[in-house]
Formats: structure tokens, C-alpha cells, sequence
């Protein structure tokens, strides 16, 4: 996620939902501290120039990417 | 003689201080320590800067991360060189800190507000995120800590233009001591400078235990103060197989252990010569010594070490350094297709995750007060389904000669057979209806490591293609011993009356099915230990590659005939060191080295 966001000029923030911490989505080190542990709602917010192909990357990505791997919410 | 020497007495004096720990890694050492210190390495200091100097300082700063990031992907090419592509994914992590923007410029931040020196930003911007990070629940985001510990060691020690990391310029032959080997500095040591490894911390899947078997050099773990007792230049004996280490040995000692190795070195050259003639004991029992693989590139090392294919591949070991991420269908099929066709008609048998517990803790998994009890390996996989399915669709595809097959762990009950089997079952329908090519014939065994699955062993020989006893565990659950508990550990003791008679039912039950019986666990690469198995009527034994030839050599020199009626004695014993005793007397060439205390102080 970290190298998807950093693809963007857009500032990419994460938020998890349940204690409204936020965490810089191109920071490996602030997004690990989010400890957001699969199953946890996050809220994407972009800004910039190319705010919107930066958003809709990284929910692609999610979906592709963990949401293959975490249906079932067995895991 | 007691006098005022008694005052200036010196620990460090003592010799032929032997330690135990866990034999990671088999074969026999001697040689002089290199002591490795991670933490601590050196020494920086508070220095304040006007602000003229913090432009330079900030310079500084980018240089050394330039730097470092050069050289771990310097290191991460060797690794990848030496040991395989899989082994590199452990940089990863800290290639990936390293080239966070935030990381520096939180450093550079602290230099300018503050106005100190580069060192000292570095060390405190780190203390800072690592503190954050212990704080967290998550076994995986805690572990990264050690990450960011490992980085700013290599800054602070590039800052300082000491070139500590110049372990890849070793010209003496060292035996590494260590706390725990950090991946990055086992990574880059010369490794035909490294004679074996010991360390304070680790189990058999620790960094160092695992690389030291890939280089085949001795290796023990778990010696709880290796660090305290020994220094760089003292002598150490490592005996990799016995789990033991020697400090400060004594001529005689050395001379003892020479021989050792020597015998062994001349048993691996005419080993070496044989090594592709099958294993037959003197009566003329064949047997089929197999090996324990947990990563692709050990596959090289089966055919030196004369191995019948693959008796364990551990897979899990697929998520070693890179959980959360998981392994995807099309990475697994290419693992198992190798397996495949390294073993031929030999075969490899794919042991499925064996996950949980604290070392292989899935992401979305509470930790567990007690994860041996716990939610683990078959449980975990009916559970985690997505992850299951995603194994067997590899492992059916992979299957295309026929010569894969899958053994299940942890298994307690039936039911989690049979529910096993149907997965199995729903993931060949799918890749039916998917139209995917795959091999429908898969034998499927059940590992024997619950003691409730060895009182049941019968019921499950009926169902199952085959049984494969898992030592290991087994003795673990027989006994209720967590050997990495020093408090216990010497009560984990192999040759156990209680655990030889359950072999000896298992060995009844599946030749009363008519059902195949194979043994893997760190038993079986012990020679007296391997002898033991066989006269308790098992046939098929896997263990680490490099362990095969010793017990080969050590299977042909006994008669099968015999050795049941000497196993008939033994379960009658009522201890195991009283097992081992009669083992002794009976096959005193096969009896591990026993080193005398000696009083000479030379």
C-alpha cells in the first residue's frame, strides 16, 4: 500500500476507524503504527493534484489485494 | 592454596565450561569466538551544534542513508546469491524503512530544532519509534522494532566512520557468538570464514539456526548467557548435534572433539562414495532415510547428503519474515512444482501450514496464552479456509506426476481429518469447474504428534493414505515438556520408555492396516536415537539433510533382528537415562561422546 501511495504526488492519509488515528499512507513506519490488524475499517483521504487515481488505487488494492485473501471474515 | 587469589578470582579463567543449549544445526566446530553485539555496538555521544554546523550535520545524514541503503541492497544480492532468492525477503523490511521519507526526515527534523549532531538525532528519533512499536499488541509490528534497531546500529556505526561491517572481510576461520544473529549481519558475513554459530536467544527457526543449516556449519541456540561467558578470541568447542557448547576447552578436550570431527570428515568422504547406494542394515533391512526441507534451496543439499526425496517440507516456513503478506496460489505452485521435480519418483510430502503459535502468528489472530494448546496447524487452517484452499490448489496442481503428497498436523480428532479431506475434496470440484489441470490421485496422511491421535492411531490408519509420527511434538505432549523452558528442559529426553512404546503401537497399528508408517523429528537424526527407531520396527526416517550420512553410515553397521529384541528390553526400562544406559552398553560405538571433565588447566 505504502508503494502504491507513494506513486501518487497526492497526500495520502489513513485513518483507522475505531480510535481516529491517522498515519501518512506513503510512511511504512506510520502506517505500521496505525496496527491496524486485518478486518479493521480504514478511511482513505487524498489530496492533491491527483487526488482521485491515488484513492481509487489504493481501494482497488485493498479489494485485489487483501480483500482476495481475508473474504470470508475468517481472518 | 586458597589466599588472596580467591580475591582476583576470574570467571572468565574457568575452563571446559560446558553449556547446553539446543543443537540447531549438526556437525562439530572448534575454533576462536567472534563476539557480535547488536545493541550497543558503539559508542556516540551528545554533541550541540550552532546553527552553521546543522546544515552540515543534515549532509551527513543523507550520505550515511545513502550508504546504508547501498549496502543492505549489496548485502541483499549476496544473500540472494549464496543462499536463494527466498532468503533476501528478509531485508525487505528494512530496505523499506530505510527509504521511508519520514524516517529521515523525522531525523533531520530533530537535528535542526534541536541543533545536535547527526548520531545523536539518530539515536533518539529511533528510541522514540521503537518505544511506539513495543507498545503494540501485534506479535508482527513488534518484531519490526528489532528492524529499526538493526538500521540504526548500521547508521550510527557508518556515522561514526568506524567500518564495523566489515564482517564480509573476515580472514579467520570464527565461530559467531551472538545474542541472536540479526538477519542483516548474518547476511553479511563471509560465510567460508564462519565455522558455526551460538547464541543466546533463538529456537530451531531463529535467523541463525536456519541460515546455519542452509551453509551446513554447526549451529546452538538458546545458551541464555553464551555472551556473558565468552569473549572474542576465546576458544569454544560447538557440537551442533549433542546441542552443547565448550568454553575455554582444555587440550585434551580439543584433541577429543579434533577426532570428532576428523571421524566425522573421513565417515563424509567414504559416506560421500556410497552415498546413492540405498540404506540396508547388516541383516539386510532396507530402509529409506528421507529429508526435513523448510526452504526450497535446501533441495540442492539431497542429493549430496544422499536423501530419498523429502519426508517434511515445512511450508509454513513460506511466511518466515513476511506475515501479514501470504503466500499467493501461483508462489506456492511454483515451490511444490520444484519440490516436485527435485525428489522424482522419491517424492516430497508437504506438511500443510503448520501456523500459529507465537512464531507464525497469522494477522487477525489474538495472541494465545498458551499457543502450544492452542490454536495451531490443522486447527488454524479449517479455520483460516481462504489460506487452506489456497495450499491444496497449489499442492493438487503441483501434483502433476503424482509423486507430491500431503500430510496434515495437529490433528486430534477424526473430524478434523475428514473435514480436511473434504476440503480437499471442494478444491478439486473447483479446479474441475475452473477447467485447471491438476492430479485428482493425492495420498493423504495424518501426522501422529497428539497423543490422543496415537491412542486413536488404528481409526486414523484406516482412514488416512498413511501415518508419519512427528517426534517432536509428540515427545513435547507425551511429557508435557516445552523444551525451550530451561526450567524443564532436560526432563525432554527422547529415549523416554513412555515414548517408545507409543512408537512401538504405532508400528503395530499400521502394519495391522496395512498402512505406511514414516517418522521425521530431530530423533531420528541422532545416530543411537535412529538405531533405537529402527529396532522399535520403523522403516522410514527423515531428518535434516545434513544429518543422513552419519546415521546412514551408523544404520548399516547394526542388524536389524537384533535390535528388536534390544528395543523388547528397553521399553521395559523405567527411565530414559535407564534406556540409554542398556543403548550405551549394547552399542557403545554408537553412544554419543562422552567428554570427560578433565583437570588439566593447559
Amino acid at each position: 500500500m505504502v508503494q502504491c501511495a507513494s506513486q501518487f504526488t497526492s497526500r495520502v492519509e489513513i485513518r483507522h476507524s475505531d480510535n481516529d488515528k491517522k498515519a501518512d499512507g506513503k510512511s511504512i513506519l506510520s502506517v505500521l503504527l496505525l496496527a491496524a490488524v486485518t478486518g479493521t475499517t480504514l478511511r482513505v483521504q487524498t489530496e492533491g493534484e491527483d487526488e482521485e487515481r491515488a484513492a481509487n488505487a489504493i481501494v482497488k488494492l485493498i479489494e485485489q489485494r487483501f480483500g482476495e485473501e481475508v473474504s470470508d471474515a475468517v481472518y | 592454596m586458597p589466599s588472596t587469589e580467591q580475591f582476583s578470582f576470574d570467571k572468565s579463567m574457568l575452563r571446559d565450561v560446558k553449556l547446553h543449549g539446543l543443537a540447531a544445526s549438526p556437525g562439530v566446530a572448534v575454533g576462536r569466538a567472534l563476539r557480535l553485539n547488536a545493541s550497543g555496538r558503539h559508542q556516540f555521544y551528545f554533541v550541540a551544534v550552532s546553527s552553521s554546523q546543522v546544515r552540515r550535520e543534515i549532509k551527513r545524514l543523507r550520505d550515511v542513508f545513502t550508504e546504508a541503503r547501498a549496502q543492505l541492497l549489496e548485502i541483499k544480492l549476496r544473500l540472494a546469491r549464496k543462499l536463494g532468492y527466498e532468503h533476501s525477503y528478509i531485508l525487505d523490511a528494512h530496505l523499506m524503512i530505510l527509504e521511508d521519507d519520514r524516517f529521515q526526515a523525522e531525523i533531520k527534523h530533530e537535528i535542526r530544532t534541536r541543533k545536535i549532531n547527526a548520531e545523536w538525532a539518530v539515536r533518539s528519533v529511533t528510541d522514540r519509534i521503537v518505544a511506539a512499536y513495543r507498545q503494540v499488541q501485534d506479535a508482527y509490528l513488534r518484531e519490526r522494532s528489532t528492524d529499526i534497531e538493526d538500521i540504526a546500529a548500521r547508521l550510527l556505526a557508518i556515522l561514526s566512520g568506524e567500518n564495523e561491517f566489515t564482517l564480509s572481510e573476515l580472514q579467520e576461520d570464527v565461530i559467531v557468538i551472538a545474542d541472536d544473529v540479526m538477519p542483516s549481519t548474518v547476511a553479511e558475513l563471509n560465510f567460508n570464514r564462519v565455522l558455526g554459530f551460538a547464541t543466546n536467544a533463538g529456537g530451531m527457526t531463529s535467523h541463525s539456526a536456519i541460515i546455519a543449516r542452509a551453509l551446513k556449519i554447526p549451529a546452538v541456540v538458546g545458551l541464555h548467557e553464551i555472551t556473558r561467558q565468552a569473549r572474542t578470541g576465546d576458544a569454544l568447542v560447538i557440537d551442533g548435534i549433542e546441542g552443547e557448547v565448550i568454553l575455554r576447552p582444555t587440550k585434551p578436550v580439543i584433541r577429543e572433539y579434533i577426532e570428532k570431527i576428523e571421524r566425522d570428515a573421513k565417515l563424509q568422504r567414504v559416506i560421500s562414495n556410497t552415498t546413492i547406494e540405498p540404506t540396508k542394515t547388516l541383516d539386510g533391512t532396507r530402509i529409506i532415510l528421507r529429508a526435513n526441507v523448510e526452504l526450497p534451496n535446501e533441495i540442492e543439499s539431497l542429493a549430496l547428503f544422499g536423501a530419498e526425496g523429502i519426508g517434511l517440507y515445512r511450508s509454513e516456513f513460506m511466511f518466515l519474515n513476511r506475515l501479514p503478506e501470504l503466500p499467493s496460489e501461483a508462489e506456492q505452485f511454483a515451490v511444490y512444482s520444484r519440490l516436485s521435480e527435485a525428489t522424482g519418483n522419491a517424492g516430497a510430502r508437504i506438511r500443510t501450514f503448520d501456523l500459529g503459535g507465537d512464531k507464525f502468528k497469522l494477522p487477525g489472530f489474538e495472541n494465545e496464552d498458551n499457543p502450544a494448546l492452542g490454536l495451531r496447524g490443522i486447527r488454524l487452517s479449517l479455520r483460516a479456509t481462504d489460506l487452506f484452499k489456497t495450499q491444496l490448489r497449489a499442492i493438487l496442481r503441483a501434483n502433476a506426476r503424482g509423486n507430491l503428497r500431503v500430510v496434515l498436523p495437529m490433528i486430534t480428532t477424526l473430524n478434523e481429518f475428514r473435514e480436511a479431506k473434504e476440503m480437499i475434496a471442494t478444491s478439486k470440484a473447483e479446479l474441475n469447474k475452473d477447467g485447471i489441470a491438476f492430479n485428482a490421485n493425492l495420498q493423504v496422511g495424518v501426522m501422529i504428534e497428539v497423543p490422543a491421535a496415537a491412542m486413536m492411531a488404528d481409526m486414523f490408519a484406516r482412514e488416512a493414505d498413511f501415518l508419519c509420527v512427528g517426534t517432536n511434538d509428540l515427545l513435547q505432549y507425551l511429557l508435557a515438556i516445552d523444551r525451550n523452558n530451561e526450567n524443564v528442559a532436560a526432563l525432554y529426553q527422547p529415549l523416554h520408555p513412555a515414548l517408545l512404546r507409543a512408537i512401538a503401537h504405532l508400528v503395530r497399528v499400521a502394519s495391522t492396516e496395512g498402512k505406511a508408517l514414516e517418522l521425521c523429528g530431530e530423533m531420528a537424526a541422532n545416530p543411537l536415537q535412529a538405531i533405537a527407531l529402527v529396532g522399535l520396527g520403523i522403516r522410514t526416517l527423515s531428518m535434516a539433510p545434513a544429518a543422513i550420512p552419519l546415521v546412514k553410515n551408523a544404520l548399516r553397521s547394526v542388524d536389524a533382528t537384533r535390535l528388536q529384541g534390544l528395543m523388547s528390553e528397553a521399553m521395559k526400562r523405567v527411565t530414559a537415562d535407564e534406556v540409554e544406559a542398556l543403548l550405551a552398553r549394547e552399542l557403545p560405538q554408537h553412544a554419543p561422546l562422552v567428554v570427560q571433565a578433565s583437570d588439566s588447566k593447559n
